[in-house]
């Protein structure tokens, strides 16, 4: 298994990250927004934390990108 | 040191030491003490949460490391952190404020039962204290090298000043120094980034002597059969098992999250700490880059940081880096203490007596902070002589995170789980860590492994277990939770 494990080439690993990324985005969403919106000051649409979630995994799928 | 740097030294340390001051006046009970009588807005908690995560390996140990390994270095900031906080904003940080708990200890006390409370806080109490004593003995270390002060000299004046603030102002004192300390550390990077990259010519120059001399540094994955971070390690065991387990169930991190003055201000500035976590690598990857390409006279990589401090920034300005090492370090210790004392305070000694007293609480929660402070100051002189120990001791809660994640993840997404298999699966997890650790297993790997392990035993376990009734789980369980927190009508 470990053998197996350390011949695995690197751009899985990129794969890996840009599937994870998006799929994190995707599960954001499924997140209802009453969760965490019921007490906000206010409900504008820039203190839903779904939508900064979406801007960090964008900064993150293009770091990953960058680096690869 | 230029007059200009003991300036600013001095100034930052009245600074901090008269904002704790000032802050004392609103603490009456444990709830002001422990949770800043939740009335932390989220940019406050955001830069304290950072705040506490940068520590002393991580500003001074990661500098070293990009000096050796490159960017993937900064895999700890990004893959290493990024999911997991989001994962904690969404879900984690509204369970945890609508049960209405101090801590995660008490939260799992609550989801499973009071034995599994007592010895999760007791063991994350035992390694906060080491941790106390090794960056006491850090920031003493550093005095002694810029200000030629004896280590015990260093030890107790900084001890002093963060009980000073943290004593007489808990948390909220606690989270405004972070926030003021966090903002001086990226002071301190951005000039380091700026003038650095002027010293070398331009940024087309830095990037371009990079990349012909060390072109794997600025690959963020290496290869499967790298004996530091490798990818498989990094993904698995960093990403999937350690950054959930500390963010999502790290007391010193979330305790203040748990200070907000409203859920969304508890989620919304954990996702703003992550904003912040993805440009920490500005701070403490570059310097590391940056005494490479600029062929650093260094005996060994930690030497990295250090070197760009005195070498590429002016007088006044290498004073406000010692400064942001200091508050690096500073930041960390004032939340260990607070939180340690927290957890001692009502889930060891609560537990025991069997009753909460709010004004009772805060006096014992004060003299804890002090003991444990004391505690902390007399382990760091050692901490020196015992170097092997204190990566030891690192390992060991390690051990810890794998079986604590389990518990934690499955606790919060279903009912099935029960609080006799939470308490066996968090004793043999934390036993299976230790004889893979024993047996020679990279530590990424062994908390992959404990964690699948504890997965597999928690679920299976409880199918021959008890579970708690529903009425119980109500805000416990995701699924479960009710529109009004459970806080809003707890007296304490």
């Amino acid at each position: 298994m470990m053998e197996w494990l350390q011949s695995a080439p690197v751009w899985w690993a990129n794969a890996i990250t840009q599937v994870l990324f998006v799929l994190i985005a995707i599960a954001c969403f499924a997140v209802p927004r009453q969760v965490f919106m019921h007490d906000a000051p206010d409900q504008s649409r820039w203190r839903d934390v779904r939508l900064w979630a979406l801007a960090l995994v964008v900064v993150q799928l293009g770091i990953y990108a960058l680096f690869s | 040191m230029h007059p200009a740097d003991f300036a600013i030294i001095a100034a930052y340390l009245a600074a901090i030491v008269f904002m704790g001051f000032r802050l004392s006046q609103r603490v009456h009970d444990a709830r002001d003490y422990f949770l800043a009588g939740r009335s932390l807005t989220w940019g406050i908690i955001g830069l304290s949460i950072i705040g506490t995560n940068v520590s002393a390996n991580g500003y001074v140990g990661a500098s070293g490391g990009a000096y050796n390994s490159g960017i993937a270095q900064a895999n700890f900031e990004w893959i290493g952190a990024i999911p997991a906080m989001i994962l904690a904003s969404l879900v984690f940080i509204p369970l945890y404020w609508r049960s209405g708990v101090y801590s995660i200890p008490e939260y799992l006390g609550l989801r499973y039962n009071q034995p599994v409370r007592v010895l999760a806080a007791l063991i994350a109490s035992i390694f906060a204290i080491f941790a106390i004593g090794i960056s006491l003995w850090a920031i003493a270390l550093t005095l002694q090298s810029y200000l030629d002060w004896p280590i015990w000299v260093g030890i107790v004046v900084m001890g002093t000043v963060v009980g000073l603030y943290s004593i007489s102002g808990g948390l909220a004192a606690v989270a405004f120094t972070d926030a003021l300390q966090v903002v001086i550390m990226f002071l301190g990077g951005v000039a380091i980034v700026a003038l650095g990259i002027s010293d070398i010519g331009g940024f087309r120059s830095f990037a371009e002597t990079l990349i012909r001399e060390n072109p794997n540094h600025l690959h963020v994955y290496l290869p499967a059969d790298d004996e530091n971070f490798p990818w498989p390690g990094v993904i698995l065991g960093l990403a999937i098992v350690l950054s959930p387990a500390y963010w999502c169930g790290g007391q010193a991190i979330l305790q203040r999250t748990l200070g907000a003055r409203s859920q969304w201000d508890a989620s919304a500035s954990m996702m703003f700490a992550a904003f912040a976590k993805t440009l920490v690598p500005l701070l403490i990857v570059f310097p590391g880059l940056l005494a490479l390409v600029m062929h650093a006279d260094i005996e060994y990589p930690d030497m990295a940081l250090p070197w760009v401090v005195k070498n590429v920034l002016p007088p006044g300005l290498s004073g406000l880096m010692f400064v942001a090492i200091i508050a690096a370090l500073q930041s960390s210790i004032d939340s260990s203490i607070n939180s340690t004392a927290l957890m001692i305070t009502r889930d060891v000694r609560g537990v025991i007596k069997g009753k909460v007293d709010p004004v009772g609480d805060l006096k014992v929660g004060r003299q804890l902070t002090l003991v444990v402070l004391l505690i902390g100051m007399g382990i760091a002189p050692f901490v020196g002589e015992m170097g092997g120990i204190y990566v030891f001791i690192q390992s060991l809660l390690s051990l810890f995170q794998g079986p604590m994640l389990a518990l934690l993840v499955l606790g919060a997404f279903t009912r099935h789980v029960t609080p006799r298999a939470g308490l066996i699966t968090l004793v043999s997890g934390v036993a299976l860590s230790a004889v893979l650790m024993a047996a020679g297993m990279l530590m990424l790997y062994v908390a992959f492994v404990s964690f699948i392990y504890s997965l597999l035993a928690l679920w299976v376990v409880s199918y021959f277990t008890t579970r708690l009734p529903d009425a119980e789980l109500s805000n416990l369980v995701y699924q479960m939770q009710s529109a009004k927190p459970a806080h809003a009508v707890d007296p304490t």
